[in-house]
Parts: structure tokens; C-alpha cells; sequence
């Protein structure tokens, strides 16, 4: 079994790159869909700004995956990202790849963001 | 955008002039705000509206391709948004630059009139990234925003603990163009965690389409949120998604809803969908919502695998609520449509080009002339049907006239509304500090007015904050507040609007207006003048008295142009100053230029249409007028008030035979009571004003012709000009000891 596919995006995951990044996106989901990957990992380390037009798409390229049997797995996110994926109430998408699953990712971010 | 064709283009023209247009209101709403922030920054609607002024700019700026504006503007919205989140607060820098960028919209905005956005000014440019970059270090000031909003843990050990008002559901589908139109669901969230704790939000991707079906610019998003606040309203939360309501299906249940509310957003959100609904319920489930017989999630299929009505299924819950909880229940549809009929109003307003309502009024002039015909016509036949037919229509024309001309008809708010800024500018630069009272705001008058109104008025402000209000140390030493005063006020009186622009500074300098106008040769050294002549004379071109010129005034011009425009609408300017305490002007104007009730008259074959509103009432002609035939105008004795009359006849020196029995018109003017004397009255006429000819534009007292029903021309008296006219020849007359009828 091989290990997951990984893509990279960068700058903005907002609705003014929206576009752009779809097109990133749907390769990346593309070639994980046609590959033996179990699934995409996302690596928003470096996505400086992410708005609901940016989650809109991450949502899309889950279900895109889910349709495959792939799965999607944010690996480190940016602070940005984190915090608005914890104010939708979307913390359960942030797996962690440093550190071990915690049982309540949203808090951990909490203090984390409250730390910085 | 390049490609187009002829049609697109036309489209997209017209589409650009509105939005220029809206963009100037939203602009100026933008100004209001900033200045309602100055005065209380910490009024949230305020903000609010700041901010979606800025927003509506910028979305609809990004559909025209307007990157400039969108770019710069977007930097203003961010700011405000922080400043909406309160993580800034609002000082005097912050309003400072706002205020900079919203001149420099109006730049950005004026190049997208002129065409020339794609080929942009470096320069503009220049002061966009500057400001821009003024807007940022001020949010970088900004104390490191909090974190995160307190509760967003979506444990579902908040359920646990119930906060003292319980928790307000609120369901949210965005429509398809939301994002489109510059909407971002993430802003109102962290928006509404300002006003209370968003407790759990659910972001549901149900409608999300799989990524190669998504246009990534339309909107599927949709949010249960669970929200808690001690003291929150319905009307604060609707407050946060006001700006969102055409873009977005938004229910919100309060704390103590009653099953059936939830029943019915259910039925709303899911339709009959069973696998829709038990999701929807099982997310109510994580959220903690409690609902007493099928929220249970564990059981879904107990009422969602039946098909009975959910009205039926309401009933069965509603026995198990206490009945106090119906009376809420009941409020609630009311409260709702209310909310519907304040939307309902705004989309009730239509923009109609003014080509077109000129039209309009033009033709009803028309009608007004020709149902005056007709009505001639009847009495000459002596057709009593005829007749009441007549009436009947005169009476229908006449008030679609009415009608026509209100919708001509704007409030001066807006043209007073424009002054904040003027005045905060002005008096700013002046080291004055000056507030500004607004009062009749609501008073309407003609449109055309309005516009032609604006630049006296702006004179007329910035010479009362450069030279009426004194600085500080001043108003100090004189016993005043620190604070100067300025006022615009407006009313309507007897047909006329009156507009009011008064300070509580220093007043005229009687003695150097007077030193100058003799040095100036305008006025005799010996003249004995009154306080009105004098403060009149600064309506003489050239004339200053300023010691020094400021960038404001002192230069010597502006006040007679300021006299020659109110001239032009027909209107007057007085001035009334109390040395020491103020100086109030006051500018009358007409109405409209248009349409006028008038009353007719005669002298000779002439008619006459005196405007109706200065006619106070008929009576015989007084002795004292019938005994001195060669006076142009004199003094008679009413009920015990001596006053003035005029002779129509010799005003206008018509010839012919004075007729036995004459009758007196007892008409208002700014300056008294005046008696007319005429030969015949004839009675109430709707008057169509026609403009004279260049020609006969100066004539005294002569405000424009008009046609009757006759086919004859009648002259409509301007009446002030009149007066004032014939007491400056009756004046020349006697100066000249020519006691003599003029020929």
C-alpha cells in the first residue's frame, strides 16, 4: 500500500484565488483519484489567508475523493487555517501528523492559537 | 472583457452608470458613517453600515472589472472589519484615513466614469498603495486580535451547561451568488461571536458538489449555528445577517422555540428527504439540541419514518409544552413580515431618467392649459354638463399635477447631509472646532433645485466658518462655549422653501462692510443705510472685507455669486446678524419652476397671474389709493395696519383708461404685507410657468409668462422684485422731486 499523495498550495485559499486554485486542487485530486494512493494529503503549512470560498473547495475535493474511497488529510496547516476551520466547526478535518490524535482536536488548537 | 459586441457593450454601459451612480450614494452613505463615528465610535449600527457601504462598493465594483477600486477598497472593508470585530478602536487617525480613502473611492471611481480604468494614472496608483498601506499599519496597531472567539469547542460538554438564556438556533443556506457578491460566510460568524458565544457551529457540505461539478465562485454552503447570549435580541442577531438577507435562507429559532418551529425549519431545510433530515437532526443532536419526542437522534425514524403531517405531528408536541410559550409563538409571524415590508420598501423605489419626468411634467402643462380651454369652452356654451364634465376634469388634472411635481420632489437632507464633512474639514483646518446642527432635513423641494442650491450654500458655509465662527481664544474672551455652532435648518412657508445657514460667531462688521463700500464707491459716505442695506452690500461683486485671504474666502468672490445663482432660481437672500451673538442667512426659494397655482388678474387687456401663495386677500380699493391718481405706489390704512400698495398700472406703465371700480390684491412679501391694484380679479388659475425669452429675462418684476385657456398670454408677477422695484423708483421720483406720473 503506498503512502498518501501530496499537494501543496500556498498564498491565498480565498475566493480572489478561488479559480486558480480549484484547477491545483482537481489535478492534485486527479491524479490521487487515478493512482493507488489511499488519499490526497494537503499541506496548507504556507496558505496564508482561507475564507469560505477556500473551504467550499477543500469540502469539494473531499467529497471528490470520498467518491474515489480516498480520503483527504490536511497535514500542517497555518495558523490562519486552523482558526477557521476551527470557527466552522470543521477542527475534526485538522489530523496532525507531529503530533498524536488528540481526542479533541478544536481545543487543542484553542491553546495553541491562544499560545502564539 | 474585450470581446464584445455592439449589444453587450450598450447593456454594460448603461449597468456601469448605475452602479456609478449607487456607488456615489453608497459613498456618501460611506461619509455619513465615518462622521456618525466621530461623534460615537462606539455605535455599532454605524459600523455596520460603514462597512457595508465599503462592501457593496467593492462587490459590485469586482462585477464591472473595476480592479482598482476593488483592490483599494477591499483594504478600507478589512479595516472596518476589524474595526466591526471591535479588535480596533475607533480614533480620530482611524476616521482620518477612512475618510482619505473614501475620497480616493471617489478618484478610483472617476476614472471608471471617465473609461479610463484599464489604462490606470501611476500617480492615483501612487496615493492607493500609500493609503493602503496607512490602512494596514493602523490594523497592525490593532492589539493582536483575540485568539479565537471564546466557545467554539464543538464538545458536546457545552450542551451541559445550558447559559441563562439558552441557546438560539440559527440555520443558514447561502444562495448560489453569495460569494459572488462579495459575501463571506466566515465574516458574519466571527462577526456574531462579538455579540455573544457562538457555541457550535456545523458547517454543512450536503449541497457542496464534487470538485470537478464545483464553480468555485458559487456558493453551497450552509451553517447550523448554536448561539448563546445573555442578552442578545432576535433584533441583534438579525442585525449581524441583515446585510445577507437577500443572499441567504436564515432561520432563526430563539432559545424556548416550540417543537413545531422546529419541526417546520425542518420540513424547510429537508423538504421530505428522510436521509436529509435525520442528518439534519443528528447535527442538532451534536449540537445539543434537546427537542423533547424526536430529537433523539438515536430514534430518528419514530417521526421521520411516518408520513403524517408535521402539523399533526406539531400537535402532538405541543401539549407537552407549558402553554405560556404560544404567545411567543404568535409574535413571531408578525415580526417577520414586518421585516419583509421594510425590504419591500427599499425595492419599491424605482429610478426613472429625469429626461423622462420632465417629459412628464411638460406634458401635464399641457393638460393643464387645454382642461382650462375646455373649461372656457363649457362656460361659453352655457352647458351645465358640459361644464361639471370640465370641473371634473380640471379637478383630475389637477392633481395629477400634483402628483408629477412631488415626484420631482427630494428632501434636502442629503444636500445638508453633505455638509458634515465640509464642515469637520473645514473647520478642522481652521483650528475651529465646530459642530453642526442639521434641522428639517425631511423638507422637500424641487430636484433641480436641490442641485442648483448646493454651491451657494457651500459658499455660504465656508464663509460663516471662516469669517462668522471665531477661534477659540475668541469665542473664550467673548464668553462663549469653546465650541462653535453652525446650523442649517429648512421649512416651508406660505409656497416657499426657506433655507437657513446661521452661526453663533462674531456677526457682520457693520462699521468695515460700510468703510469698505464707501472706499469701494458703492455706497455715499454721508448714505444713511439700514442694517439690511448694509449687510446686503456684501452681495456686491468684489467685495471683501477680510483683512487676509484664506484658501476659504477673503478673496472677494462667492458672495455675489452666491447672490446671482439664488437670483437665477428666483429665490432672495437675507441676512439677519446680531454683532457679537451670530449671523443668520436666509435664502427663500420657490418650490418649483414648473407648475404654480396662480390667481389672475387684469390691467387693461394685460393679465396677470400673482403666484397663489402670496395672495393674502381681495378687498375694495382703499380710499387713499383712488385720490392721487399719478402715484406709482403708496400707503393705505387696513383695519388700522398702514401699508404699502403698488400700482400695477403704472409699475408696468401700461396706458388706457383707468375703469370705474378697481379692486386691491393684498399680496405677501418677504419684506410685508403689499396691496396690488388692479383692474379686474378674475380668480384661481393653475399656471404653467413658461420661461421669457432671453430678451425679457431681466425685467423687474416679471417671473415668466404663461398661456390661458384662451389662447391669450398672461405675465406672471414675480412679486418681491416688483415691490422692491417700485420702491426704488417711487424713491428715485421723489429724490428727484418729479411728483409725476411716469410715463
Amino acid at each position: 500500500m503506498s503512502a498518501l499523495r501530496a499537494l501543496r498550495l500556498d498564498g491565498e485559499l480565498t475566493i480572489q484565488t478561488a479559480a486558480d486554485c480549484h484547477l491545483r486542487l482537481l489535478s492534485g485530486v486527479n491524479e490521487t483519484a487515478g493512482s493507488d494512493a489511499p488519499g490526497l494529503a494537503l499541506d496548507l503549512s504556507e496558505v496564508t489567508g482561507l475564507d469560505s470560498a477556500g473551504v467550499q473547495l477543500l469540502m469539494a475535493a473531499r467529497r471528490s475523493l470520498a467518491d474515489h474511497g480516498k480520503s483527504l488529510r490536511l497535514t500542517p496547516c497555518s495558523r490562519n487555517v486552523d482558526e477557521v476551520l476551527v470557527t466552522l466547526g470543521l477542527a475534526h478535518w485538522l489530523t496532525r501528523v507531529d503530533a498524536p490524535a488528540t481526542p479533541d482536536p478544536a481545543k487543542d488548537c484553542t491553546s495553541e492559537g491562544a499560545g502564539a | 472583457m474585450s470581446q464584445r459586441n455592439d449589444d453587450d457593450d450598450e447593456i454594460l454601459a448603461a449597468a456601469r452608470a448605475g452602479f456609478l451612480e449607487e456607488a456615489d450614494e453608497l459613498l456618501a452613505q460611506f461619509e455619513q458613517c465615518l462622521l456618525g463615528l466621530e461623534t460615537d465610535p462606539q455605535d455599532a449600527e454605524v459600523i455596520n453600515a460603514a462597512f457595508r457601504a465599503a462592501h457593496t462598493i467593492k462587490g459590485t465594483a469586482g462585477l464591472f472589472g473595476c480592479d482598482a477600486v476593488v483592490g483599494f477598497t477591499h483594504e478600507v472593508e478589512t479595516l472596518l472589519e476589524a474595526v466591526r470585530a471591535g479588535d480596533l478602536t475607533v480614533d480620530e487617525p482611524l476616521i482620518a484615513a477612512l475618510l482619505e480613502s473614501r475620497d480616493q473611492i471617489e478618484r478610483l471611481l472617476e476614472e471608471v466614469r471617465a473609461g479610463r480604468a484599464s489604462t490606470p494614472d501611476p500617480a492615483l496608483d501612487a496615493v492607493s498603495h500609500t493609503l493602503a498601506a496607512r490602512l494596514r499599519a493602523l490594523l497592525g496597531h490593532a492589539a493582536p486580535a483575540e485568539p479565537l472567539p471564546q466557545g467554539h469547542a464543538p464538545s458536546p460538554a457545552a450542551t451541559g451547561s445550558p447559559a441563562r438564556g439558552g441557546a438560539w438556533q440559527i440555520s443558514l443556506r447561502f444562495r448560489i451568488d453569495a460569494l459572488r457578491n462579495g459575501l463571506d460566510p466566515l465574516s458574519f460568524i466571527r462577526y456574531l461571536a462579538t455579540i455573544g458565544t457562538v457555541q457550535h457551529v456545523a458547517t454543512l457540505d450536503e449541497r457542496v458538489p464534487a470538485l470537478d461539478a464545483l464553480d468555485a465562485e458559487d456558493c453551497h454552503l450552509g451553517f447550523e449555528l448554536r448561539f448563546v447570549s445573555e442578552d442578545a435580541e432576535r433584533s441583534a442577531i438579525e442585525q449581524v445577517f441583515e446585510f445577507l438577507i437577500d443572499d441567504c435562507d436564515l432561520t432563526i429559532l430563539e432559545p424556548d422555540a416550540p417543537p413545531a418551529r422546529w419541526e417546520a425549519l425542518l420540513a424547510l431545510r429537508c423538504g421530505d428527504n428522510l436521509e436529509a433530515r435525520e442528518r439534519l437532526l443528528a447535527i442538532w443532536a451534536t449540537q445539543g439540541v434537546q427537542l423533547p419526542l424526536r430529537g433523539n437522534p438515536t430514534h430518528p425514524g419514530a417521526q421521520t419514518a411516518t408520513d403524517e403531517p408535521s402539523a399533526q405531528a406539531a400537535a402532538q408536541i405541543e401539549r407537552r409544552q407549558t402553554p405560556a410559550k404560544s404567545d411567543r409563538r404568535q409574535n413571531e409571524p408578525e415580526r417577520r413580515a414586518g421585516a419583509k415590508d421594510r425590504r419591500g420598501d427599499d425595492t419599491r423605489v424605482l429610478r426613472v431618467s429625469a429626461d423622462k419626468l420632465d417629459r412628464l411634467i411638460d406634458l401635464i402643462g399641457e393638460l393643464v392649459i387645454a382642461s382650462s380651454g375646455a373649461q372656457l369652452v363649457a362656460q361659453r356654451e352655457a352647458s351645465p354638463a358640459f361644464l361639471e364634465a370640465a370641473l371634473r376634469i380640471h379637478d383630475l388634472v389637477q392633481e395629477a399635477r400634483d402628483g408629477a411635481l412631488s415626484l420631482r420632489m427630494v428632501p434636502i437632507g442629503e444636500t445638508f447631509a453633505r455638509f458634515q464633512r465640509v464642515v469637520r474639514d473645514v473647520s478642522k483646518g481652521l483650528g475651529k472646532d465646530v459642530e453642526l446642527e442639521i434641522t428639517g432635513g425631511d423638507t422637500e423641494l424641487d430636484k433641480s433645485m436641490v442641485e442648483a442650491i448646493a454651491d451657494p450654500l457651500m459658499h455660504l458655509v465656508r464663509n460663516s466658518l471662516d469669517h462668522g465662527i471665531e477661534g477659540a481664544e475668541d469665542r473664550a474672551a467673548a464668553g462663549k462655549s469653546s465650541r462653535g455652532r453652525l446650523a442649517l435648518n429648512a421649512y416651508h412657508e406660505s409656497g416657499l422653501i426657506v433655507i437657513e445657514v446661521s452661526d453663533d460667531g462674531r456677526g457682520l462688521p457693520r462699521e468695515r462692510i460700510l468703510a469698505k463700500a464707501i472706499e469701494r464707491g458703492l455706497v455715499e459716505a454721508d448714505q444713511l443705510l439700514s442694517d439690511a442695506e448694509v449687510n446686503q452690500l456684501i452681495f456686491a461683486p468684489g467685495f471683501s472685507t477680510a483683512e487676509k485671504v484664506t484658501d476659504l474666502s477673503g478673496r472677494g468672490v462667492g458672495m455675489d455669486v452666491v447672490k446671482r445663482n439664488i437670483d437665477a432660481l428666483r429665490g432672495q437672500i437675507h441676512i439677519a446678524s446680531t454683532p457679537g451673538l451670530g449671523t443668520t442667512m436666509q435664502i427663500r426659494l420657490p418650490l418649483t419652476l414648473a407648475i404654480i397655482d396662480g390667481f389672475l388678474t387684469t390691467v387693461g387687456e394685460v393679465h396677470y397671474v400673482v403666484p397663489l401663495e402670496g395672495v393674502v386677500e381681495c378687498i375694495e380699493t382703499p380710499p387713499a389709493c383712488k385720490t392721487d391718481d399719478g402715484r406709482l405706489s403708496g400707503c393705505f390704512d387696513l383695519r388700522g395696519e398702514v401699508l404699502p400698495y403698488v400700482d400695477l398700472r403704472r409699475a408696468f406703465r401700461q396706458g388706457g383708461e383707468r375703469p370705474a371700480r378697481q379692486s386691491m390684491l393684498l399680496v405677501r412679501t418677504p419684506t410685508g404685507k403689499v396691496g396690488l391694484l388692479v383692474d379686474r380679479l378674475l380668480g384661481e388659475h393653475q399656471t404653467v410657468l413658461k420661461p421669457l425669452g432671453r430678451v425679457f429675462q431681466h425685467l423687474p418684476g416679471i417671473a415668466g409668462s404663461t398661456v390661458l385657456g384662451s389662447g391669450e398670454v398672461a405675465l406672471v408677477l414675480d412679486l418681491p422684485t416688483l415691490v422692491s422695484h417700485a420702491a426704488v423708483s417711487h424713491a428715485a421720483l421723489r429724490r428727484g422731486g418729479l411728483r409725476q406720473a411716469s410715463t
